[in-house]
């Protein structure tokens, strides 16, 4: 695979899976106190 | 929200449109309509949908008009509100009429794997079209899908599927980690030249001159289909939220999800797949792209009958699910407007999905549900999301929206946000459709030119056909959506007139909550 469609898919699956990471962690965090 | 965020949406149309449009040229637009309108026009749908619930409405039209009077006097805001039940309408009916299809697809496709019909085939392209070439088969499943939806609309269940969903959504997650987990580690079982790392390749290879105005038109429809925004089924969903719930960070979360389940899941099945069994040719299938890529998986692995099955039924149940929110949409809208009653109203879409869905399963060429694809998937859920963003936030005023946005939010969203909301989204979905109608009216498009049907008949066709076929398909697509348009407008004329009479009569603002 070339390096730069590795680096481009690494950042897409890199920035999906730390949005998802804190959008749901903090919305369950959030439900659970209200 | 989190049920609805995977589907047919990230299997089914993600791999197509990425194949189709380039792959990695498709994915930077693509990027760039997700932060720029998806989620923006999210938050727009929302709030729209909680603002129109204080006033008893769950359909477009009338929550259109009623943001629209905070900016204009009455008579102006009905033009918006008729502008938005038209297209809410339209999407609903077409975007279903065609999307049922695939759900029954789905349907077949899991009976041919669990009858093992597909193991002995030679070619996975060949056993597709000779499937859409048998008519009665395909409304056979088609029929299945469409009666099992009237009956659980009619009958009001949605409560009870929602407690399926918890339980397939999940299996539906976890039967696609295993289908990527798979096509990474296929190597090259035809050739060696082809190769599912081939199609990871295609599709992230970040190829910025590839980038055209259609493909960045496609991604901006792909971002709204997937996130069913533009379509009017999140509004009627938030219409059941009160004041005290959370809207932007839910919004956040649900982007999240689908990201998570079209980027990473959807895009590393049904392209590397299909390149590893079929080559590059094979990417080019069109629509029918992970009906014919994934049985290829299942033919050359143990259990492979069961395992087919189940990711065809759960596929199916993703599309029902989604099927369903448009369903209610439309049934809502005979409710709340028309006052006629539940399971009447459902049988009247029934028949408006039969006649929309009965042309579409007669055309062996799949042309009219590309065409109508093509013009409902990638344009008009476009044009209703420019619509969300004049309405929502101009006419609705943006210090309104910024403070609906907020009631009850379990986040302060930043201040910089703002200006991609009100300028550079509308800024960017203006530019895009503004040059691709352009295109549509030189390149023939529009006029179906002799050289736009010679390019459907050589290029979109899924069986070999003529001209003259091509431009009866087209204008059959272009007279189907006229006419719902026009049964849209005049059903939110209709709807707001209803309730808002005296206003528009005094062409002032009389009804307060």
């Amino acid at each position: 695979m070339k390096a730069s469609a590795l680096a481009f898919m690494l950042l897409a699956w890199g920035v999906i899976l730390t949005w998802m990471y804190l959008a749901v962690g903090k919305l369950i965090k959030a439900e659970r106190k209200a | 929200m989190a049920g609805n965020a995977i589907g047919l949406g990230n299997f089914w149309r993600f791999p197509y449109q990425a194949a189709k449009f380039g792959g990695g040229a498709f994915m930077i637009p693509y990027f760039a309509a997700l932060f720029l309108l998806g989620i923006p026009v999210m938050w727009i749908e929302w709030v729209e949908g909680r603002y129109g619930g204080k006033y008893g409405h769950g359909t477009l039209g009338p929550t259109f008009y009623l943001m629209a009077r905070e900016s204009v006097k009455p008579k102006t805001a009905v033009i918006f509100g008729m502008i938005g039940g038209m297209l809410a309408f339209s999407v609903t009916s077409l975007l279903n009429g065609y999307y049922l299809h695939i759900v029954g697809w789905s349907a077949a496709y899991t009976y041919f794997s669990a009858t093992g019909a597909y193991m002995n085939a030679t070619s996975t392209y060949d056993f597709f079209v000779s499937y859409i070439k048998n008519t009665p088969q395909v409304l056979v499943f088609w029929a299945i899908s469409v009666g099992l939806l009237g009956i659980a609309v009619a009958q009001g269940v949605s409560k009870g599927i929602e407690r399926w969903v918890k339980v397939m959504m999940p299996l539906l997650y976890v039967a696609a980690i295993l289908l990527v987990i798979r096509s990474l580690t296929l190597g090259s079982p035809v050739k060696p030249e082809w190769s599912s790392i081939k199609g990871f390749e295609y599709l992230w290879e970040p190829r910025f001159s590839d980038v055209t105005w259609e493909s960045a038109l496609a991604a901006a429809g792909q971002i709204f289909f997937t996130l069913s925004l533009g379509m009017g089924i999140i509004q009627n969903y938030a219409s059941y939220l009160g004041p005290e719930d959370d809207v932007a960070l839910s919004g956040l979360a649900t982007v999240s999800l689908n990201e998570f389940a079209e980027v990473i899941l959807g895009g590393s099945i049904a392209i590397p797949i299909a390149f590893a069994y079929l080559g590059e040719e094979g990417i080019k299938a069109g629509v029918g792209l992970a009906y014919l890529a994934l049985p290829n998986v299942f033919m050359n692995m143990v259990g492979g009958r069961f395992f087919g099955a189940v990711w065809f039924l759960l596929l199916w149940f993703a599309g029902f699910t989604s099927a369903i929110a448009m369903y209610n949409y439309l049934t809502a809208l005979l409710e709340e407007d028309l006052k006629i009653n539940r399971r009447v109203g459902s049988a009247i879409i029934f028949v408006l999905y039969f006649i929309i869905g009965l042309p579409i399963a007669l055309d062996k060429t799949l042309l009219l549900l590309t065409d109508l694809d093509m013009w409902v998937g990638s344009y008009l859920l476009v044009v209703l999301g420019l619509f969300d963003i004049i309405v929502g936030v101009w006419l609705f005023k943006p210090e309104n929206f910024w403070e609906e946005l907020h009631k009850g939010a379990y986040i302060k969203l930043p201040k910089w946000i703002m200006p991609i909301i009100k300028y550079i989204a509308p800024a960017y979905v203006l530019v895009l459709l503004g040059k691709n109608t352009a295109d549509y009216l030189t390149n023939g498009t529009i006029t179906m030119s002799q050289k736009y049907l010679e390019y459907l008949v050589n290029e979109e066709a899924l069986i070999s056909t003529t001209v003259e076929y091509a431009r009866k398909i087209v204008m059959e697509s272009r007279a189907i959506i006229i006419f719902v348009l026009i049964i849209g407008a005049l059903e939110a004329y209709m709807a707001i007139k209803k309730k808002y009479g005296e206003e528009l009569e005094k062409n002032e603002v009389i009804i307060r909550v």
